[in-house]
């Protein structure tokens, strides 16, 4: 899974930048979502799609 | 849910401590047994043998960026440093195996042709059991 990091995060000896993109184990994604290291690179996107959708239907109503 | 059909190389991925190798092109996984030497007199001419050592190695090549999270840097870092790493290949996807061992990376090799992209190759070679997993 893709992540981006909310904080700096060492990873083999480098330091690397909040911000970017990483490509991790589902496992390893996780456990940076839960302590908040990082966030799911579509979580954004994902929250505006929901957002979006209820609107809709609010709409339609 | 597990993948059904012939798996697609592209989503086979090696992870070096959790983290994708960066720019990659290729994965490799190799294991092998040796075999040990039983031929006696009686065995008609023919080389008789028995079960040896196991062991296994990983490989894979990819395109030199410096920007990568766990790229060509960190990998020849991981040579010079002699340190252990765990290696993981893996779809990600519930269901799918997935291998996982210790190993050192043993080699890495840069290319840099005139106007082409620069690559490089690396080894891995295990330590102990190389085991597989069925993904969650």
């Amino acid at each position: 899974m893709k992540v981006v990091l909310t904080k700096e995060l060492m990873i083999g000896n480098y330091p690397k930048e909040k911000g970017r993109v990483i490509e991790v184990t589902k496992d390893y994604g996780h456990q940076l979502i839960r302590e908040g290291k990082a966030r799911e690179e579509n979580f954004i996107e994902k929250i505006k799609k929901k957002v979006l959708t209820k609107k809709k239907k609010h709409g339609n109503n | 849910m597990a993948t059904t059909e012939i798996i697609n190389g592209t989503s086979l991925v090696l992870y070096i401590g959790d983290v994708a190798v960066g720019s990659a092109t290729g994965h490799t996984l190799s294991v092998q047994m040796a075999t040990r030497d039983a031929t006696t007199k009686s065995s008609d001419g023919w080389a008789a043998k028995l079960a040896g050592l196991r062991s296994w190695s990983a490989g894979g090549s990819g395109f030199v960026c410096f920007a990568d999270t766990y790229g060509y840097e960190e990998l020849q870092a991981a040579v010079i440093d002699r340190t252990a790493v765990t290696v993981k290949l893996s779809t990600e996807v519930a269901g799918d195996t997935y291998y996982s061992g210790s190993g050192y990376l043993t080699g890495i090799d840069l290319d840099a042709p005139v106007e082409e992209s620069s690559t490089y190759t690396f080894t891995i070679e295990g330590t102990g059991a190389l085991t597989p997993y069925v993904g969650t």
